[in-house]
């Protein structure tokens, strides 16, 4: 049975003639600032351009704490437990690659003096500030980025003119897939060419993030919310379908102009995702849930889909705490931060592809068919003691499955040890690993001895290392007070 | 960003960093013009770098370099 809020309508923020003002200010001065690092490429000066995408900067400033207030500190903790979501959120959303998944709120904290909202002491403004540049040949995404930076301001602005009761409200976000992107994979899956990444989107099913934002009034912080669901059957007019029901007019807004247009809503988000299903079913004449065909007696139990998350990425804690271990170990030693965001995904990759090979279903949801076929074989040629066949196709696997954005396919520096094999076994116990911790070898960093090759076990607490040219061996534990 | 000086081009190199050195292990084993996963020293964007036998080119600000 709906409640009031699931029925009330929708209502576009520009609406408002003084929020649209505002919105438009903080989008020319996006724009002005993509022209203005346009011309500094134009001229050669790209010093101050800074990177798309900082994946160092978190660990640097837990580093920083360390070395500041020590690891004792509240200080520190704070900043590596930032890490550790930060790692979550990257391995919860690609463990759910292909299907749909909810992700809890996540606290913006809100600092007066900058009327800015700071994640775990990382300014939020400065994120989508830094992503704004020109990208040759892709218009559309330079149109998303200053989308998601308009999209940031927007809350201060709603709270700034006072428009809305806030603690009622949630503003609301349609993030569809990009056209180049379903493009370009569409153009890669009829030449056979590896998977490319395509800017994080996710058009092996037209992926759509669905996000609101609401305002917690007494510390005056904000909460993001997130669900990604397939947007196979919750395509761009089943979208316009739905808003129109509740009373928005979106018909003249294309995939970028409506992610670009931020809408108050009272409903939760889930409800919103009850609404495009319904929508959706009727559309299509079949019964579909979070996104996708269900049979025609399928229950749907939209309650269960938030605690099911949570059970889903409780599990992957242990991972998340390994990465962000990683993650800390790269930036302590001075790892380059340009060739850090492909590098760290690797490394979830090669985590991913652990939990992908002995199941099944699990593959197909991180990978994809093709990778979860091969990931079989590879199990097949180990359980009949193939296991330098089974190295070679897990080799071929790995090179061939999809990365999870910033990366494509292919290896980017790291390269498995697969503990199946005597080598591999061999290298594990120099290492000094133990059961499930994951062992790789880094084809980027350079040993002391001036050569690359160090094989690393790394898990929760530790990072183990053992450089396979001059034998040294080093053991690290990393102290975390668990919450 | 195209037509560059001599001297334009040759400091471009100089401030790949190393970027625009070519790991063989890094490239499409699918397809050789191609490197995915690389942050282009000038534009700062994650690209997949385009390859010629001599020359390493960013798709996103244009700019191309010797290897």
């Amino acid at each position: 049975m709906a409640g009031p809020a699931e029925t009330q309508n929708y209502i576009f923020v520009d609406e408002h003639h003084d929020l649209a003002h505002a919105r438009a200010g903080v989008r020319q001065e996006a724009w002005k600032l993509v022209d203005t690092r346009q011309e500094q490429l134009d001229r050669g000066d790209t010093e101050g351009i800074p990177l798309a995408l900082d994946a160092l900067s978190t660990a640097e400033a837990a580093h920083e704490a360390a070395h500041t207030y020590g690891i004792d500190s509240d200080e520190y903790q704070e900043k590596h437990a930032g890490l550790r979501l930060d790692m979550l959120r990257l391995i919860a959303e690609w463990n759910r690659k292909l299907t749909y998944e909810y992700f809890e709120p996540v606290r913006h904290t809100f600092y007066a003096e900058t009327e800015d909202f700071y994640s775990h002491g990382l300014s939020i403004r400065q994120m989508t500030e830094n992503a704004l540049r020109p990208i040759a040949g892709n218009p559309e995404e330079v149109d998303r980025r200053v989308n998601e930076h308009v999209e940031n301001e927007t809350p201060n602005i709603v709270r700034r003119l006072g428009s809305f009761a806030l603690g009622s409200i949630g503003i609301r976000t349609v993030s569809e897939c990009t056209d180049k992107a379903i493009t370009d994979y569409a153009a890669d899956q009829q030449t056979g060419a590896t998977h490319r990444g395509y800017d994080g989107y996710v058009p092996e099913i037209k992926k759509l993030m669905l996000r609101d934002i609401r305002f917690d009034e007494v510390s005056g912080d904000r909460l993001e919310e997130q669900i990604g669901v397939s947007g196979l059957y919750i395509n761009h007019y089943v979208i316009q379908q739905a808003l129109n029901r509740r009373g928005l007019q979106a018909d003249h807004l294309d995939k970028t102009a409506l992610h670009g247009s931020q809408f108050i809503a009272e409903d939760n988000l889930l409800d919103f995702v009850a609404l495009l299903d319904k929508t959706a079913s009727e559309e299509w004449c079949t019964n579909i849930f979070m996104g996708e065909q269900v049979s025609a007696d399928f229950v749907k139990d939209y309650a269960s889909v938030k605690q099911e998350a949570k059970q889903r990425q409780e599990k992957l804690h242990d991972l998340a705490a390994t990465a962000a271990n990683f993650v800390m170990d790269l930036s302590k030693d001075g790892f380059d931060k340009r060739k850090a965001p492909a590098h760290i995904e690797d490394f979830v990759k090669l985590q991913l592809i652990q939990i992908a090979h002995g199941n099944q279903e699990a593959a197909k949801h991180i990978f994809g068919e093709e990778t979860a076929q091969g990931l079989q074989e590879v199990h097949w040629n180990v359980m009949n003691g193939n296991e330098e066949e089974a190295a070679r196709l897990l080799d071929e696997v790995i090179a061939r499955a999809p990365g999870g954005g910033a990366c494509a396919g292919g290896s980017c520096g790291l390269e498995s040890i697969h503990q199946f094999t005597a080598e591999g076994k061999k290298l594990a116990e120099a290492v000094g690993a133990k059961p499930g911790d994951i062992v790789v070898k880094d084809n980027l960093r350079v040993c002391e001895c001036g050569k690359r090759g160090i094989v690393y076990a790394y898990n929760a607490t530790k990072v183990n290392k053992f450089c396979t040219h001059c034998k040294k061996s080093e053991s690290k534990v990393s102290i975390i007070k668990q919450a | 960003m195209s037509m560059l000086t001599q001297e334009e081009y040759e400091h471009k190199h100089d401030n790949c960093d190393g970027l625009c050195t070519i790991d063989p292990e890094r490239v499409d084993q699918q397809d050789e013009t191609r490197m995915p996963c690389v942050t282009c020293p000038f534009c700062k964007e994650i690209v997949t770098a385009e390859l010629t036998p001599t020359t390493i080119h960013c798709p996103a600000c244009k700019i191309t370099v010797k290897r």
